[in-house]
Protein backbone atom coordinates (compact mmCIF):
# COMPACT_ATOMS: atom_id res chain seq x y z
CA UNK A 1 0.00 0.00 0.00
CA UNK A 2 2.90 2.21 0.89
CA UNK A 3 4.00 1.93 -2.91
CA UNK A 4 0.75 3.47 -4.19
CA UNK A 5 0.17 6.29 -1.48
CA UNK A 6 4.28 7.02 -2.90
CA UNK A 7 3.28 6.61 -6.66
CA UNK A 8 0.45 8.76 -6.12
CA UNK A 9 2.56 11.52 -4.33
CA UNK A 10 5.19 11.63 -7.05
CA UNK A 11 2.27 11.98 -9.73
CA UNK A 12 0.90 15.12 -7.04
CA UNK A 13 4.40 16.31 -7.52
CA UNK A 14 4.14 15.96 -11.21
CA UNK A 15 1.54 18.00 -11.44
CA UNK A 16 2.43 20.53 -9.50
CA UNK A 17 5.88 20.90 -11.45
CA UNK A 18 3.53 20.98 -14.67
CA UNK A 19 1.13 23.64 -13.56
CA UNK A 20 3.61 25.80 -12.47
CA UNK A 21 5.79 25.39 -15.50
CA UNK A 22 2.39 26.61 -17.74
CA UNK A 23 1.84 29.42 -15.29
CA UNK A 24 6.02 30.70 -15.95
CA UNK A 25 5.08 30.23 -19.33
CA UNK A 26 1.74 32.41 -19.62
CA UNK A 27 3.25 35.13 -17.94
CA UNK A 28 5.56 35.65 -20.89
CA UNK A 29 4.46 38.26 -23.31
CA UNK A 30 2.33 36.72 -25.94
CA UNK A 31 -0.16 38.63 -28.77
CA UNK A 32 -3.67 39.68 -28.28
CA UNK A 33 -4.87 36.71 -29.98
CA UNK A 34 -7.75 36.88 -28.64
CA UNK A 35 -8.77 40.38 -30.36
CA UNK A 36 -7.32 38.47 -33.64
CA UNK A 37 -9.93 35.76 -33.74
CA UNK A 38 -12.18 38.58 -33.40
CA UNK A 39 -10.80 40.64 -37.02
CA UNK A 40 -10.80 37.16 -39.04
CA UNK A 41 -14.45 36.40 -38.46
CA UNK A 42 -14.26 33.54 -35.79
CA UNK A 43 -16.54 33.55 -32.56
CA UNK A 44 -16.87 32.12 -29.73
CA UNK A 45 -20.82 30.17 -29.84
CA UNK A 46 -20.64 26.62 -28.70
CA UNK A 47 -21.49 26.33 -24.53
CA UNK A 48 -20.88 22.23 -24.75
CA UNK A 49 -17.74 22.82 -26.13
CA UNK A 50 -16.74 25.33 -23.30
CA UNK A 51 -17.85 23.17 -21.08
CA UNK A 52 -15.74 20.02 -23.35
CA UNK A 53 -12.43 22.48 -23.19
CA UNK A 54 -13.15 24.12 -19.95
CA UNK A 55 -14.16 21.80 -17.37
CA UNK A 56 -14.05 18.14 -18.48
CA UNK A 57 -10.67 18.06 -20.33
CA UNK A 58 -9.10 20.09 -17.18
CA UNK A 59 -10.40 17.48 -14.89
CA UNK A 60 -9.30 14.26 -16.50
CA UNK A 61 -6.14 15.76 -17.50
CA UNK A 62 -5.24 16.29 -13.49
CA UNK A 63 -6.57 12.31 -13.11
CA UNK A 64 -4.40 11.41 -15.80
CA UNK A 65 -1.17 13.30 -14.75
CA UNK A 66 -1.63 11.79 -11.07
CA UNK A 67 -2.33 8.09 -11.62
CA UNK A 68 -0.14 8.11 -14.86
CA UNK A 69 2.78 10.31 -14.03
CA UNK A 70 5.66 9.01 -15.64
CA UNK A 71 3.96 9.73 -18.88
CA UNK A 72 3.10 13.00 -18.54
CA UNK A 73 6.57 13.78 -17.03
CA UNK A 74 8.30 12.60 -20.36
CA UNK A 75 5.94 14.76 -22.29
CA UNK A 76 6.62 17.44 -20.02
CA UNK A 77 10.44 17.09 -20.96
CA UNK A 78 10.28 16.61 -24.01
CA UNK A 79 7.77 19.67 -24.45
CA UNK A 80 10.68 21.70 -22.97
CA UNK A 81 13.28 20.64 -25.05
CA UNK A 82 12.33 21.24 -28.14
CA UNK A 83 10.77 24.75 -26.95
CA UNK A 84 7.14 23.67 -28.05
CA UNK A 85 6.15 20.62 -29.75
CA UNK A 86 3.74 22.02 -31.96
CA UNK A 87 5.87 25.45 -32.77
CA UNK A 88 8.46 22.91 -34.15
CA UNK A 89 5.76 20.51 -35.90
CA UNK A 90 4.46 24.06 -37.42
CA UNK A 91 8.29 24.67 -38.86
CA UNK A 92 8.88 21.44 -40.04
CA UNK A 93 11.98 21.43 -42.86
CA UNK A 94 11.02 20.65 -46.58
CA UNK A 95 12.06 16.82 -47.52
CA UNK A 96 15.38 17.09 -48.51
CA UNK A 97 15.83 18.29 -52.38
CA UNK A 98 19.12 17.85 -54.30
CA UNK A 99 19.34 18.93 -57.95
CA UNK A 100 20.91 16.33 -60.54
CA UNK A 101 22.69 16.08 -63.58
CA UNK A 102 19.36 15.61 -65.80
CA UNK A 103 17.52 18.40 -64.03
CA UNK A 104 19.96 20.76 -66.01
CA UNK A 105 18.44 23.02 -69.14
CA UNK A 106 20.69 25.96 -69.42
CA UNK A 107 23.89 26.98 -68.94
CA UNK A 108 23.42 30.64 -68.55
CA UNK A 109 25.68 34.01 -66.75
CA UNK A 110 25.09 35.91 -64.21
CA UNK A 111 23.89 38.33 -65.66
CA UNK A 112 21.54 36.67 -68.28
CA UNK A 113 19.44 35.61 -65.45
CA UNK A 114 19.51 38.90 -63.61
CA UNK A 115 18.01 40.48 -66.72
CA UNK A 116 15.77 37.28 -67.45
CA UNK A 117 14.45 37.99 -63.39
CA UNK A 118 14.49 41.73 -63.50
CA UNK A 119 10.19 42.28 -61.58
CA UNK A 120 8.65 45.23 -62.34
CA UNK A 121 5.10 46.18 -61.34
CA UNK A 122 3.22 49.78 -62.25
CA UNK A 123 2.08 49.82 -58.98
CA UNK A 124 5.53 50.01 -57.24
CA UNK A 125 4.77 47.26 -54.97
CA UNK A 126 7.96 45.45 -55.75
CA UNK A 127 11.65 46.44 -55.50
CA UNK A 128 12.91 46.63 -58.90
CA UNK A 129 15.84 44.09 -58.46
CA UNK A 130 16.63 40.66 -60.00
CA UNK A 131 14.50 38.45 -58.20
CA UNK A 132 11.96 41.53 -56.54
CA UNK A 133 11.24 40.54 -53.02
CA UNK A 134 13.66 37.84 -53.10
CA UNK A 135 16.31 39.71 -54.46
CA UNK A 136 18.21 39.21 -50.85
CA UNK A 137 18.04 35.49 -51.02
CA UNK A 138 19.18 35.57 -54.94
CA UNK A 139 22.05 37.57 -53.61
CA UNK A 140 23.61 35.19 -50.48
CA UNK A 141 23.04 32.58 -53.01
CA UNK A 142 25.56 34.39 -55.60
CA UNK A 143 27.48 35.21 -52.73
CA UNK A 144 28.49 31.77 -52.21
CA UNK A 145 29.39 30.81 -55.46
CA UNK A 146 32.59 30.28 -56.47
CA UNK A 147 34.70 32.01 -59.45
CA UNK A 148 34.81 28.69 -61.46
CA UNK A 149 31.36 27.76 -60.74
CA UNK A 150 28.87 27.51 -63.44
CA UNK A 151 25.18 28.65 -63.59
CA UNK A 152 22.22 26.49 -64.95
CA UNK A 153 18.11 26.96 -65.51
CA UNK A 154 16.83 23.49 -63.72
CA UNK A 155 13.65 21.48 -63.70
CA UNK A 156 12.85 18.83 -61.92
CA UNK A 157 9.19 16.89 -61.23
CA UNK A 158 9.17 15.46 -57.93
CA UNK A 159 7.08 13.39 -55.09
CA UNK A 160 7.50 14.83 -51.93
CA UNK A 161 4.67 12.44 -50.88
CA UNK A 162 3.45 9.49 -52.66
CA UNK A 163 -0.16 11.21 -53.65
CA UNK A 164 1.56 14.66 -55.35
CA UNK A 165 3.76 15.41 -57.76
CA UNK A 166 5.87 18.70 -57.53
CA UNK A 167 7.82 21.08 -60.22
CA UNK A 168 10.62 22.58 -58.69
CA UNK A 169 12.65 24.87 -61.19
CA UNK A 170 15.18 27.70 -61.02
CA UNK A 171 19.12 28.05 -60.94
CA UNK A 172 21.77 26.15 -59.43
CA UNK A 173 25.72 26.08 -59.28
CA UNK A 174 27.74 23.76 -60.75
CA UNK A 175 31.13 22.83 -59.52
CA UNK A 176 33.33 20.66 -61.69
CA UNK A 177 30.44 18.88 -63.31
CA UNK A 178 28.22 18.46 -59.96
CA UNK A 179 25.17 20.18 -59.09
CA UNK A 180 25.70 21.94 -56.01
CA UNK A 181 23.49 24.52 -54.27
CA UNK A 182 20.62 26.04 -55.82
CA UNK A 183 17.81 28.58 -55.93
CA UNK A 184 14.37 27.91 -56.50
CA UNK A 185 11.99 30.31 -58.30
CA UNK A 186 8.90 27.57 -58.99
CA UNK A 187 7.43 25.13 -56.58
CA UNK A 188 4.41 24.38 -57.65
CA UNK A 189 1.75 21.05 -57.89
CA UNK A 190 1.03 19.09 -61.08
CA UNK A 191 -1.88 17.49 -59.88
CA UNK B 1 -4.19 18.15 -38.01
CA UNK B 2 -7.45 20.78 -37.73
CA UNK B 3 -9.18 22.29 -40.65
CA UNK B 4 -7.20 25.67 -41.40
CA UNK B 5 -8.36 29.19 -41.47
CA UNK B 6 -8.31 30.46 -44.73
CA UNK B 7 -5.90 33.33 -46.29
CA UNK B 8 -8.52 35.78 -47.93
CA UNK B 9 -8.75 36.83 -51.31
CA UNK B 10 -10.37 40.53 -52.67
CA UNK B 11 -11.41 39.57 -56.61
CA UNK B 12 -13.66 41.33 -58.91
CA UNK B 13 -14.82 43.39 -55.81
CA UNK B 14 -15.83 40.47 -53.81
CA UNK B 15 -14.61 39.58 -50.49
CA UNK B 16 -13.55 35.60 -50.89
CA UNK B 17 -11.62 33.37 -48.52
CA UNK B 18 -9.13 31.38 -50.05
CA UNK B 19 -7.01 27.83 -49.29
CA UNK B 20 -4.15 28.51 -50.52
CA UNK B 21 -1.21 30.10 -49.27
CA UNK B 22 1.45 31.84 -51.59
CA UNK B 23 3.55 33.39 -48.38
CA UNK B 24 4.72 29.95 -47.49
CA UNK B 25 6.31 29.28 -51.14
CA UNK B 26 8.29 33.16 -50.53
CA UNK B 27 9.25 32.00 -47.22
CA UNK B 28 10.28 27.89 -48.96
CA UNK B 29 11.84 30.45 -51.92
CA UNK B 30 14.22 31.81 -48.99
CA UNK B 31 12.24 35.03 -47.76
CA UNK B 32 12.85 35.67 -44.24
CA UNK B 33 10.24 34.10 -41.99
CA UNK B 34 9.65 36.16 -38.92
CA UNK B 35 9.13 33.80 -35.56
CA UNK B 36 5.30 33.68 -35.89
CA UNK B 37 3.70 32.84 -32.49
CA UNK B 38 1.79 29.60 -32.61
CA UNK B 39 -1.58 30.25 -30.60
CA UNK B 40 -3.63 27.88 -32.21
CA UNK B 41 -4.70 24.10 -34.29
CA UNK B 42 -6.57 25.84 -36.78
CA UNK B 43 -3.51 28.30 -38.07
CA UNK B 44 -0.17 26.47 -38.02
CA UNK B 45 1.27 29.06 -40.11
CA UNK B 46 1.04 31.75 -37.56
CA UNK B 47 -0.52 34.41 -39.79
CA UNK B 48 -3.79 35.31 -42.01
CA UNK B 49 -2.73 37.29 -45.51
CA UNK B 50 -5.53 39.52 -47.15
CA UNK B 51 -4.53 38.98 -51.03
CA UNK B 52 -6.38 40.48 -53.88
CA UNK B 53 -5.92 40.52 -57.76
CA UNK B 54 -5.37 43.56 -59.25
CA UNK B 55 -5.54 43.89 -62.83
CA UNK B 56 -4.09 40.40 -63.78
CA UNK B 57 -1.92 40.55 -60.72
CA UNK B 58 -1.76 39.12 -57.03
CA UNK B 59 -0.80 41.29 -54.16
CA UNK B 60 -1.08 40.86 -50.72
CA UNK B 61 -2.08 43.49 -49.20
CA UNK B 62 -2.20 42.45 -45.64
CA UNK B 63 -1.20 40.35 -43.17
CA UNK B 64 -2.59 39.23 -39.64
CA UNK B 65 -0.98 37.51 -36.94
CA UNK B 66 1.17 37.95 -33.69
CA UNK B 67 5.34 37.47 -33.42
CA UNK B 68 6.52 35.16 -30.04
CA UNK B 69 8.03 38.11 -28.90
CA UNK B 70 4.22 39.55 -28.20
CA UNK B 71 4.79 42.08 -31.24
CA UNK B 72 1.98 41.89 -33.75
CA UNK B 73 3.18 40.67 -37.40
CA UNK B 74 1.89 42.51 -40.06
CA UNK B 75 3.14 43.09 -44.02
CA UNK B 76 5.61 45.44 -42.89
CA UNK B 77 7.02 42.59 -40.54
CA UNK B 78 8.02 40.68 -43.72
CA UNK B 79 8.27 43.52 -46.25
CA UNK B 80 9.64 46.50 -44.55
CA UNK B 81 9.97 48.57 -47.24
CA UNK B 82 6.68 47.73 -48.89
CA UNK B 83 3.87 47.65 -45.91
CA UNK B 84 1.04 48.81 -48.15
CA UNK B 85 1.32 46.19 -50.92
CA UNK B 86 3.23 43.10 -52.04
CA UNK B 87 3.41 41.90 -55.69
CA UNK B 88 3.41 38.11 -55.40
CA UNK B 89 5.86 38.07 -58.22
CA UNK B 90 6.99 34.65 -56.99
CA UNK B 91 3.81 32.63 -56.91
CA UNK B 92 3.51 30.26 -59.59
CA UNK B 93 0.57 27.50 -59.35
CA UNK B 94 -2.95 27.31 -58.61
CA UNK B 95 -5.35 29.48 -55.97
CA UNK B 96 -8.40 27.54 -54.46
CA UNK B 97 -11.38 29.50 -53.85
CA UNK B 98 -14.08 27.82 -52.25
CA UNK B 99 -17.69 28.60 -53.07
CA UNK B 100 -21.18 27.85 -52.48
CA UNK B 101 -22.32 25.15 -49.75
CA UNK B 102 -20.20 23.12 -47.60
CA UNK B 103 -20.52 19.23 -49.58
CA UNK B 104 -18.33 17.00 -47.05
CA UNK B 105 -16.55 18.22 -43.75
CA UNK B 106 -13.12 17.32 -43.33
CA UNK B 107 -11.34 18.68 -40.09
CA UNK B 108 -7.66 18.24 -41.66
CA UNK B 109 -6.03 21.52 -43.57
CA UNK B 110 -8.27 22.55 -46.62
CA UNK B 111 -9.36 19.44 -47.09
CA UNK B 112 -13.67 20.15 -46.76
CA UNK B 113 -15.35 20.23 -49.79
CA UNK B 114 -17.67 22.69 -51.27
CA UNK B 115 -20.25 23.39 -53.86
CA UNK B 116 -17.35 24.67 -56.25
CA UNK B 117 -14.30 25.72 -56.82
CA UNK B 118 -13.16 29.10 -58.58
CA UNK B 119 -9.71 27.83 -59.90
CA UNK B 120 -7.38 30.65 -60.51
CA UNK B 121 -4.35 29.87 -62.46
CA UNK B 122 -1.27 32.09 -61.42
CA UNK B 123 2.29 32.07 -63.24
CA UNK B 124 5.13 34.49 -61.69
CA UNK B 125 2.66 36.39 -60.03
CA UNK B 126 0.25 37.00 -63.12
CA UNK B 127 -3.15 35.25 -63.43
CA UNK B 128 -3.20 33.40 -66.62
CA UNK B 129 -6.60 31.85 -66.59
CA UNK B 130 -9.59 31.06 -64.17
CA UNK B 131 -12.20 28.35 -64.24
CA UNK B 132 -15.31 26.43 -61.97
CA UNK B 133 -15.18 23.19 -60.40
CA UNK B 134 -18.15 21.51 -60.03
CA UNK B 135 -17.77 19.46 -56.81
CA UNK B 136 -21.85 18.43 -56.63
CA UNK B 137 -24.68 20.19 -54.75
CA UNK B 138 -26.82 19.91 -51.71
CA UNK B 139 -30.28 20.30 -51.35
CA UNK B 140 -30.53 21.12 -47.85
CA UNK B 141 -31.10 24.72 -47.25
CA UNK B 142 -30.03 24.42 -43.78
CA UNK B 143 -26.42 24.32 -44.97
CA UNK B 144 -25.03 27.96 -44.93
CA UNK B 145 -22.97 29.27 -47.37
CA UNK B 146 -19.30 30.18 -46.79
CA UNK B 147 -15.97 28.48 -45.49
CA UNK B 148 -16.06 27.34 -42.21
CA UNK B 149 -13.72 25.92 -39.43
CA UNK B 150 -16.02 23.87 -37.17
CA UNK B 151 -13.20 23.68 -34.03
CA UNK B 152 -10.06 24.82 -32.53
CA UNK B 153 -7.69 24.53 -29.67
CA UNK B 154 -6.15 27.78 -28.59
CA UNK B 155 -3.30 27.92 -26.86
CA UNK B 156 -1.47 30.64 -24.03
CA UNK B 157 -4.61 32.53 -24.06
CA UNK B 158 -6.99 29.50 -23.57
CA UNK B 159 -10.24 29.97 -24.93
CA UNK B 160 -12.31 27.57 -26.45
CA UNK B 161 -13.75 28.09 -30.36
CA UNK B 162 -15.82 26.73 -32.61
CA UNK B 163 -17.12 28.65 -35.43
CA UNK B 164 -17.77 30.05 -39.13
CA UNK B 165 -14.83 32.27 -41.35
CA UNK B 166 -15.85 34.31 -43.55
Amino acid sequence: MIYLYAYLGIGLLTLVIVLAADWIAKRQPAYAWNRFWETVGVTERSFWLGVLEGVLIPILAVLLIVVAWPMAAYMKVVDLLSGRTHKSYATQPEQEFTVMHEHLRERLSLSEIELRELVLDPLGAVPQLPFGHLHKAWAAFVEQLEATDELWSFSAELRPVSWRTELRAGYVGVRDGRPGSFFLTVRRDLD
Amino acid sequence: MTAQIAERLRYLGQDMVMCTEPLGDYFAMGGARPPFDFSCTALWRGYVGSWEIAGDRLYLSALQGGLTDGTPATLGTIFPDFPERVFAHWYTGTLRVPQGRLLSYRHMGYGSVYERDLLLDVKRGFVVSSRIRHNGTIESEEVAEGYRVNAMTVYAHVKSHTGDTP
